[in-house]
């Protein structure tokens, strides 16, 4: 088998990051089938929503409920529309895939998957491999060592949780992921619900809400002291240089998408320009680095949990402690949430403060966070030593074993 | 005297305090919200395809049937299986997947908690959680962060009714205004 009819399948539950190992980055699919508001002749799946003029009001079927794909009368059609292109140029059944799967898997779910992959869709292998695993697969390769001195802590950011997990000479340390139940879904919601309470009623509009989260949030290397300095300025105190530094970085306008002139929002600074006639702005302040927040401190939102660098201190504690240093010097970023801005600084900062001063530290991200497992697994399928095969079953494996073989086989590896 | 209705109804409100159990309830529903998908309800719930429609054939593709225009998909949704998935039997959709077509999450991790309890040794450990239970992460060891519900911002005080923080008395006006016992549900 040659790596170049490899399909590297990220299955996400917000975006489907899907390529052949022969290019150079994956595409990005919503992993939804919309329904617009406006639109009621058709709904759109995935990308198809790149056609519907008005993008408000969105309404999202998702096939993953709670990081696990459970709908697959959804998620089917998404992936038809994925694979459409790589089935016209050549049968599906002379691919072979490796897909993702959440670092805990349910046995139905991961069964379910493989069923479809091969019955379905009919690949010639499949590789069913968790992202987090990918993610340390990169990380190995881009930095040259040797597999069997590979250390790992990888931190997988997503859309509906966080994971953190140490992987060790390209196996899961057992017993070592730590689930934080706070993703990007979480962070859109809470944005929505301060900008509708302060401002503007933006509760339908996840979509908009969602490309303004992107746009706008950004990790703050200190919060409390931009939370003091945003208080003062809000009772009108005097303000020293450095906080009305802070105030100013903080406070934009986010100009709403108006889907005439421009179909995204964008940030504006503050005054920079008049505002135009029938123009909505949305004026960000605190809640910029508010959002963001949540993943370094869930308990911002009542959510009674750790954040993620409290997460992975926690993972590093059930390791050997005279291992602990090889795993801190390799903090492997990967998933959509990880891509704000300063995420990498401020962890690097609070994983500072809680590990012995003697430990090295190194937060490491090869290329987009998002991309992270994709690029793994495009890594896997290339490398000359034909290493995917023990991870793969074939379709003839799978024939005369069935799906046991499946479930042992990928099972080594969550 | 003129505003004595209005007022003896508002004094009213504010003696009625919310119990540790309803803030709970509050609290719950507002860490529900965080996790909905939409906010608003299915646009095409009203939607109905008139039977004298005409009915376009599924046009040939290499995998699987291509759904109709609005039919097989918009009823997806809701509790019932779309009228295609039904039909389709062995060589439709997803058809093979019989009954797993659709789960809720709440069923899997039941499922999931009895397999477990059956397996040899699991009883006389005593111990019969799932990974994905064992795998969530505890409580914070830092204090929590109160912000004030208005502004965002630090939030020393605490409503006497409902528990919710603010920050001073302009925000706290806002609040009763606004939230205080008329939050959504």
């Amino acid at each position: 088998m040659s790596g170049k009819d490899t399909l590297i399948v990220d299955l996400g539950a917000g975006y489907v990051k899907i390529g052949s190992a022969s290019e150079s980055e994956p595409r990005q699919v919503i992993n939804s089938v919309t329904k617009a508001k406006h639109v009621k002749t058709r709904v759109f799946v995935g990308n198809e929503l790149d056609e519907c003029k008005d993008l408000s009001g969105l309404y999202y079927q998702l096939p993953f409920q709670k990081g696990y794909l459970l709908n697959w009368e959804l998620q089917k059609q998404v992936l038809d529309h994925c694979l459409k292109p790589y089935a016209d140029k050549r049968p599906l059944s002379e691919w072979q895939v490796i897909v993702t799967e959440p670092c805990i898997n349910f046995s139905p779910v991961a069964e379910a998957l493989d069923e479809v992959l091969f019955e379905e869709y009919g690949f010639k292998a499949v590789a069913r491999l968790p992202a987090a695993f990918l993610a340390a697969q990169r990380d190995q390769r881009q930095r040259g060592v040797l597999p069997a001195d590979h250390a790992c802590l990888v931190l997988d950011c997503g859309y509906s949780f966080s994971h953190a997990a140490a992987y060790r000479r390209g196996r899961l340390v057992p017993g070592s992921v730590r689930r934080v139940n706070v993703g990007g879904k979480v962070l859109t919601n809470y944005l929505k619900e301060a900008i509708s309470y302060r401002q503007l009623m933006v509760m339908d509009e996840t979509h908009v809400m969602n490309q303004c989260k992107e746009d706008a949030c950004f990790v703050s290397e200190n919060f409390d002291a931009d939370l003091a300095a945003m208080s003062r300025a809000a009772q009108r105190s005097p303000l020293d240089s450095e906080a009305q530094e802070r105030c100013q970085k903080l406070c934009c306008e986010y100009v709403l998408p108006d889907y005439a002139q421009h179909r995204r929002g964008f940030v504006r600074q503050l005054g920079s320009q008049k505002q135009q006639q029938q123009e909505q702005t949305l004026r960000l302040g605190i809640e910029r680095v508010a959002t963001p927040e949540l993943l370094f401190r869930p308990s911002d939102a009542g959510i009674p949990e750790m954040g993620v660098a409290e997460a992975l201190c926690d993972t590093l504690s059930g390791l050997p402690p005279h291992e602990q240093p090889l795993y801190t010097d390799a903090v492997v970023l990967a998933g959509g949430s990880c891509r704000f801005a300063g995420f990498a600084n401020r962890l690097e900062t609070e994983l500072r403060a809680s590990l012995p001063d003697d430990f090295p530290l190194g937060v490491r991200c090869h290329g987009d966070p998002a991309a992270q497992a994709w690029l793994g697994g495009r890594d896997l399928a290339l490398s000359p030593d034909g290493a995917l095969e023990c991870y793969a079953v074939s379709r003839k494996d799978y024939r005369d074993h069935g799906a046991a073989l499946c479930s042992e086989r990928f099972a080594q590896f969550t | 005297m003129v505003d004595a209705g209005v007022s003896s109804r508002l004094r009213e409100t504010r003696r009625l305090v919310l119990d540790e159990a309803a803030r709970q309830r509050r609290h719950r529903r507002a860490l529900e919200a965080l996790e909905a998908d939409n906010f608003q309800a299915d646009p095409h719930a009203d939607l109905r395809v008139s039977k004298l429609a005409p009915k376009f054939s599924d046009e040939a593709s290499s995998f699987g049937p291509s759904r109709d225009a609005l039919g097989g998909v918009a009823a997806s949704a809701d509790g019932k299986k779309s009228r295609k998935a039904k039909a389709a039997g062995g060589s439709g959709a997803v058809g093979t997947l019989g009954g797993r077509l659709r789960r809720n999450f709440a069923a899997l991790l039941e499922e999931e908690l009895a397999r477990r309890a059956q397996l040899p040794g699991a009883s006389a450990s005593g111990s019969a959680a799932t990974p994905y239970e064992l795998a969530q992460v505890g409580p914070s060891r830092l204090p929590p962060r109160h912000f004030c519900a208005v502004c965002g911002l630090l939030g020393p005080h605490t409503c006497v009714v409902c528990g919710t923080r603010f920050c001073s008395a302009s925000c706290y006006s806002t609040h009763q205004d606004t939230r205080c016992l008329k939050w959504t549900g």
